[in-house]
């Protein structure tokens, strides 16, 4: 366990940011590539060095200022993020993870598919290929003319969509029946579901109905709520219908937490959530992943700081960043290496 | 100002071909500075030579510097059989196979609304015209595997169909030796979906 101390904005998190775009291609910061860049540099570039079991990882990352990436793995070169996603794998908890609760779909969607891509090169090049069809057939739309056809990019959309969406729902249910004990003990007995509430119809089911549903049903379901949304769509200029505008809905006690969820259950649910992560990493890739935890012991109560802690012992290593060591129980600071941050950006 | 003048015009030049970055632009530059004007004037000559006798072969829109190319103009080829690609490379690439021993059809990119390509902007017209000339019989589908070249596919599919003919796509899936055990599930359950009889 390493601990990074030292006063806000100074860089400590782009530490952690860091480890997450050489690991999995992805950040927790809202971000795009040329950002990534300092100013003025024509390249940035991030070398890990790990450890998988016993063998030897390495992994690279160059990003040049027009945002033109390169990963490596072990000094060969990859194009493409499925490739490198996985090899060493991550769970991040950051203060933005709260939101997982209380947050739009879109918070659910996004801790979904960095998991999935990582877990599978499949969820990952679906993820950027369905992506990339939202963004064509949007295109299209968005060109305005009544009749515009999209024949063919409704016909791809429900076909990787369908397989898209049953990716995720796999995992979905992977996370639930993991998440369900987690929350029960942080929570002292309270129940979490999960439900899908998609956009393209069907029933609300739980994750693992879904996943157990088969694609070609999926991919009709698709296809009938294009059809009944088109004249929208096109008066609109968006894709209204698909997995990119699904909602995995968490529900305690059988109500929705978007709803009602207080602030405790809010970030026992985060916490939950974030224990199931590296719960069902172990589980699919076989190595237990170093988690990433960024100034979240500050956002958290005794008692959830304390379940935590317990989190973080109980895998590999992991990175924490804090302003305050007083945050940190003093048995948990003896046993962790600290490192005092100057200004590294 | 680090370069006299025409030295900064070459590598501004040189830096927009693709690939060529400010390094390899100032590697090039400095080959040519080095070397004999012989060799220097050769480059030059090749480059103009290109650009003046190469010109799309009016049937399948491939590059060439005869009035057909030499698939279009090659009795030998099948010519109830249009194979169709995005690119001149791509010609290039199913030619070294040498297992086709039909004609070909370059579309000049694929469907892509986001960079404003539809099939107007394509050679989709100039195909059609080819087909209605009645000796075509199958069209094999050969655009890329990408979300663009896909649906690009499905497009032409579209077309021809209601004409009788036989349109086929190429199989796409698991690389010449690949592994199975290795093959993610995308690329597997394509390989499955495009099957076929041995």
């Amino acid at each position: 366990m390493t601990i990074l101390v030292g006063p806000n904005a100074i860089g400590k998190s782009n530490l952690l940011e860091a480890v997450t775009l050489v690991s999995s291609a992805t950040s927790f910061r809202q971000f795009s590539w040329p950002d990534v860049v300092k100013e003025g540099e024509a390249l940035a570039r991030v070398r890990l060095d790990a450890e998988r079991g016993l063998v030897p990882v390495r992994l690279g990352l160059d990003v040049e200022s027009s945002g033109r990436k390169s990963f490596f793995v072990d000094g060969t070169k990859k194009r493409k993020a499925s490739d490198v996603a996985g090899r060493v794998p991550v769970v991040t908890f950051v203060p933005d993870d709260l939101q997982l609760a209380k947050g739009s779909g879109e918070v659910r969607r996004h801790a979904l598919d960095v998991l999935g891509s990582q877990l599978s090169p499949a969820y990952g090049t679906l993820r950027s290929e369905y992506g990339k069809i939202v963004r064509q057939r949007t295109a299209l739309l968005k060109q305005g003319e009544a009749r515009r056809d999209t024949v063919e990019w409704d016909e791809v959309l429900a076909r990787t969509g369908a397989s898209f969406f049953i990716h995720r729902a796999r995992l979905a249910s992977r996370i639930e029946e993991a998440i369900v004990p987690f929350y029960e003990t942080l929570s002292v007995g309270e129940r979490v579901e999960m439900r899908f509430e998609t956009s393209w119809g069907g029933e609300t089911r739980p994750p693992r109905e879904w996943a157990a549903a088969s694609r070609d049903e999926v991919e009709w379901l698709m296809r009938e709520a294009l059809e009944r949304v088109s004249r929208k769509e096109r008066a609109r200029g968006v894709t209204l219908v698909g997995p990119h505008r699904d909602d995995l809905v968490l529900l305690i006690e059988g109500l929705s937490a978007r709803g009602f969820a207080s602030q405790g259950q809010q970030r026992s649910l985060a916490l939950a959530w974030k224990m199931a992560e590296a719960e069902v990493v172990g589980a699919v890739l076989g190595c237990t992943p170093v988690l990433l935890l960024d100034d979240v012991m500050s956002e958290l109560d005794e008692k959830r700081r304390a379940a935590l802690q317990e989190f973080v012992e109980s895998g590999p290593q992991a990175l924490l960043t804090t302003t305050n060591l007083a945050y940190f129980a003093p048995e948990m600071l003896e046993e962790a290496e600290i490192v005092e941050v100057a200004d590294v950006r | 100002m680090y370069y006299a003048a025409p030295i900064a015009r070459l590598l501004e030049e040189l830096e927009r071909l693709p690939g060529v970055g400010p390094k390899s632009a100032q590697r090039i530059a400095y080959h040519i500075l080095r070397s004999e004007a012989e060799g220097t004037a050769r480059l030059a000559e090749a480059l103009l030579e290109v650009k003046r006798v190469i010109h799309f072969c009016p049937r399948c829109f491939d590059f060439t510097e005869g009035d057909l190319c030499a698939t279009c103009a090659d009795p030998e080829r099948d010519a109830a059989t249009v194979c169709v690609v995005e690119e001149p490379r791509d010609v290039v690439a199913i030619e070294r196979t040498g297992g086709y021993r039909g004609l070909y059809h370059v579309l000049g990119g694929v469907i892509s609304p986001v960079d404003g390509v539809g099939p107007e902007q394509l050679r989709v017209r100039e195909l059609l015209d080819h087909i209605a000339e009645g000796t075509v019989t199958e069209v094999v589908v050969a655009t890329n595997t990408t979300v663009e070249g896909e649906t690009t596919a499905l497009y032409l599919a579209r077309m021809l169909k209601p004409l009788g003919l036989k349109v086929t796509r190429i199989a796409s899936g698991l690389p010449v030796g690949g592994d199975l055990e290795y093959a993610d599930e995308v690329t597997l359950g394509r390989a499955l979906e495009a099957r076929r009889e041995l």
